[in-house]
C-alpha cells in the first residue's frame, strides 16, 4: 500500500480553482441522493427487494388468475405490498446519515442543511414516482400473457393519479419520519406502528369523529380506485397535514440544530 | 490561511472552547495538539461550519465556511475518518464527492492511486477497510477538490509507521506547494516531525502558541546526576529554577555550561547534560494530560496561561 509522496501537479493545492466553484444545485444535490438510496448494500437489496416484489405480485395473480384481471388490476395489485416497503427508503435516506455517521461529511460539504434536507425529500418524491412506473411495464407484460378478453387496456388516469399520491404522501411521511426521529429502528416502527395505534383513539368517544379527519390510514384507503370525492380528498389532506406536514416541519427544525457527531 | 480569533464555545455551563485564538498561515502546517477531550475537535468543528461558536469568529482565506461558494473546492476536511457507510464502496464515497465539488470522473481513479488505494481495496465496501485505509480514503476525500487549506482531526490515528511517514512527506510537500495544514494530535511526537507551528490546547484554552523552533527550544537543560539533589540545591541557590522530570532528570533554565560549571563546583558525577528540546513542551503537554502537580514548564511558554486544572 505504499504510495509516492509526490503530488502530481493535478493534486497540488489549488489546482483546479481556474474551473467554476459555484454552489452545487439543487438538482444535482437531488440526484446525489437518488444515487446514495441505491449504491449501499442496504439501499441496493430494498431496491431489489421492492422490484422482485411487484413481478412475483404480478406473476402470481397472472398465473393463478383467472383470466379477468386488466392492467388496471394488476397494477392495483401489485401496487399495496410496494406501498408499505418503498417509504421505508424514504425513512432510510435520512436516518442512515446519522447511523452510519455520513452526516459529517454530507454537512461538511453542503453546510446548508436546508438544501440537503430539500434534496433528500425530492429524491424520496422522484423514487416513488420510479416506483410506480416501474409496476407498469410488469403489469403490462402480465396482461399480454393473461389478461381479460375485453377491456384489457383500460387504465383510467385517475387511478393512476390516486396511486401516485398514495405513493408520494407515503415516501414524504416517510422522511418527515426519518428527520423527526433521526434514528432507523425508531423511525420504522413508528412509521408502522403510530399510525395504527391512532385508531385506538377513535375508542374515546370525544375523538371519534377526529378519526375521519385525522386518522392517515383510513383517509388514504380511499385512493386506488379512482373515485376519491371532494369530500374525500379534503380529509385526506387534513390528515397529511398531521402525519406527513408537521413530521417534516418538526423534523427539519430538529435536522438543522442537530448536533453531527 | 486560517484565522481563530477569540473563539468560544459554551454547552450550559460547561465552556468547551474558551477564547480560543491562533492563526495558520499559507504554506505551513500546524499541529493543534492537546489531550483528548481539551477543545480540539469542537474548534475543528466550529471552523468547519459543523457547529456554531457561542462567540468569536473563525475564518478561511478571511471568509466563513458557510460562506464558502463550495466548501470542498476551498478546504479539505477530514473529521473522522470512521464517519464514512459501512455499504459505499471507497470508489462510490470518492464520486460522489467529486459530484458535490463538480468535478470530473477521472479523479477518483487518480486520487485513489495517490492515497494507495488499489483497485481491489476501492471497490471493497468501507466497512470492510482497516483504520488506516479509511484514513488513507478520508484523506484522499479531503484533497478532492485540491483545497488550499487542510482540516484535519487526528488523521495518523490507525496509520502504520509507513503510513504516518508517507502522510508527513504529503503534507509537507502540500504545505510547501502552499497549502495551509491544520492538523491535530493527541501525540506531540506525532506532529513535531512535520509541523512547523505547534497550538497545544488544554481545558479549552490555548496553552501555547509558536513556531516549533520557539517552542521546542530555550527550553533550557536537561541534566542526569548520580546524586541529583546536591546539584539541583547548587543550581537553586544561584536563582535557577530546576524542576525534576518524571524519569528523574533534572530540568534547568539555564545553559548547559552553567550547569556543568555547578556541577563540576559541587563534585556532582553527570551522566547526561543536553539541552532539553522540547523537555518544555514534553512537560507542559503531560501537565496538561496529566495532573495539576505536574513539573512546571519552563521556557517559552507562559506560565500564566497553563491550566492547573486536571484535564477532563
Amino acid at each position: 500500500m505504499s504510495a509516492p509522496t509526490t503530488l502530481p501537479a493535478w493534486a497540488v493545492p489549488g489546482a483546479t480553482q481556474d474551473t467554476k466553484v459555484s454552489r452545487p444545485g439543487i438538482a444535482r444535490l437531488t440526484w446525489i441522493e437518488l444515487r446514495k438510496m441505491g449504491n449501499t448494500r442496504a439501499g441496493r437489496w430494498l431496491l431489489t427487494v421492492v422490484a422482485l416484489l411487484s413481478a412475483v405480485m404480478i406473476g402470481g395473480l397472472a398465473y393463478f388468475g383467472e383470466g379477468d384481471r386488466t392492467v388496471q388490476t394488476y397494477i392495483q395489485m401489485a401496487f399495496q405490498p410496494i406501498a408499505i416497503l418503498g417509504p421505508v427508503l424514504g425513512i432510510l435516506t435520512v436516518t442512515s446519515e446519522w447511523s452510519q455517521r455520513t452526516a459529517l461529511t454530507t454537512f461538511t460539504l453542503v453546510p446548508q442543511r436546508g438544501r440537503v434536507i430539500a434534496a433528500k425529500f425530492l429524491a424520496a418524491m422522484a423514487l416513488a414516482t420510479l416506483t410506480l412506473a416501474v409496476i407498469i411495464p410488469i403489469a403490462a407484460l402480465a396482461t399480454v400473457f393473461a389478461g381479460a378478453e375485453r377491456g384489457a387496456w383500460d387504465l383510467s388516469a385517475r387511478v393512476l393519479g390516486e396511486l401516485l399520491a398514495y405513493m408520494l404522501l407515503y415516501f414524504a411521511c416517510g422522511v418527515g419520519f426519518g428527520l423527526l426521529f433521526g434514528n432507523t429502528p425508531i423511525s420504522i416502527v413508528s412509521f408502522f406502528i403510530l399510525p395504527n395505534a391512532f385508531i385506538l383513539l377513535g375508542l374515546v368517544s370525544a375523538l371519534e369523529n377526529a378519526q375521519d379527519w385525522l386518522n392517515f390510514s383510513l383517509t388514504t384507503a380511499e385512493l386506488g380506485d379512482g373515485g376519491a370525492t371532494g369530500d374525500q380528498w379534503l380529509k385526506i389532506f387534513t390528515s397529511s397535514l398531521l402525519w406527513v406536514v408537521l413530521p417534516l416541519v418538526i423534523g427539519t427544525v430538529r435536522t438543522m440544530r442537530r448536533e453531527v457527531k | 490561511m486560517i484565522e481563530i480569533e477569540n473563539l468560544t464555545k459554551r454547552y450550559g455551563t460547561q465552556t468547551a472552547v474558551d477564547a480560543v485564538s491562533f492563526r495558520c498561515e499559507t504554506g505551513t502546517v500546524t499541529g493543534f495538539l492537546g489531550p483528548n477531550g481539551a477543545g480540539k475537535s469542537t474548534t475543528m468543528r466550529i471552523l468547519c461550519g459543523l457547529t456554531s461558536a457561542s462567540s468569536g469568529t473563525a475564518l478561511i482565506d478571511g471568509s466563513p465556511y458557510r460562506a464558502l461558494p463550495n466548501p470542498g473546492r476551498s478546504v479539505g476536511v477530514l473529521l473522522d475518518a470512521s464517519a464514512q457507510h459501512a455499504g459505499r464502496t471507497g470508489r462510490e464515497v470518492l464520486t460522489l464527492g467529486t459530484m458535490v465539488l463538480g468535478l470530473p470522473r477521472e479523479r477518483v481513479t487518480q486520487m485513489l492511486e495517490l492515497v494507495g488505494l488499489d483497485k481491489k481495496a476501492a471497490d471493497k465496501r468501507v466497512g470492510n477497510y482497516s483504520l488506516g485505509m479509511r484514513q488513507r480514503l478520508g484523506l484522499a476525500h479531503a484533497l478532492l477538490g485540491n483545497p488550499s487549506t487542510l482540516v484535519l482531526d487526528e488523521p495518523a490515528n490507525g496509520l502504520d509507521p509507513e503510513g504516518i511517514f508517507w502522510m508527513r512527506g504529503l503534507l509537507r510537500e502540500y504545505a510547501d506547494r502552499g497549502g495551509t495544514v491544520l492538523l491535530s494530535s493527541h501525540l506531540l511526537h506525532e506532529v513535531e516531525a512535520v509541523a512547523d507551528r505547534l497550538v497545544v490546547i488544554g481545558n479549552g484554552r490555548i496553552a501555547a502558541n509558536g513556531s516549533k523552533e520557539e517552542l521546542l527550544a530555550g527550553a533550557g537543560t536537561l541534566v542526569r546526576a548520580v546524586e541529583p539533589n546536591q546539584l539541583a540545591q547548587a543550581l537553586q541557590g544561584s536563582g535557577h529554577n530546576v524542576t525534576p522530570t518524571a524519569d528523574g532528570a533534572l530540568l534547568v533554565d539555564a545553559e548547559p555550561l552553567q550547569v556543568g560549571r555547578a556541577a563540576a563546583a559541587t563534585g556532582t558525577v553527570l551522566t547526561e547534560l543536553r539541552t532539553a528540546d522540547g523537555a518544555g513542551l514534553e512537560a507542559l503537554f503531560l501537565q496538561l494530560t496529566a495532573s495539576a502537580n505536574a513539573a512546571a514548564p519552563a521556557g517559552a511558554i507562559n506560565p500564566t496561561n497553563t491550566p492547573m486544572e486536571a484535564v477532563r
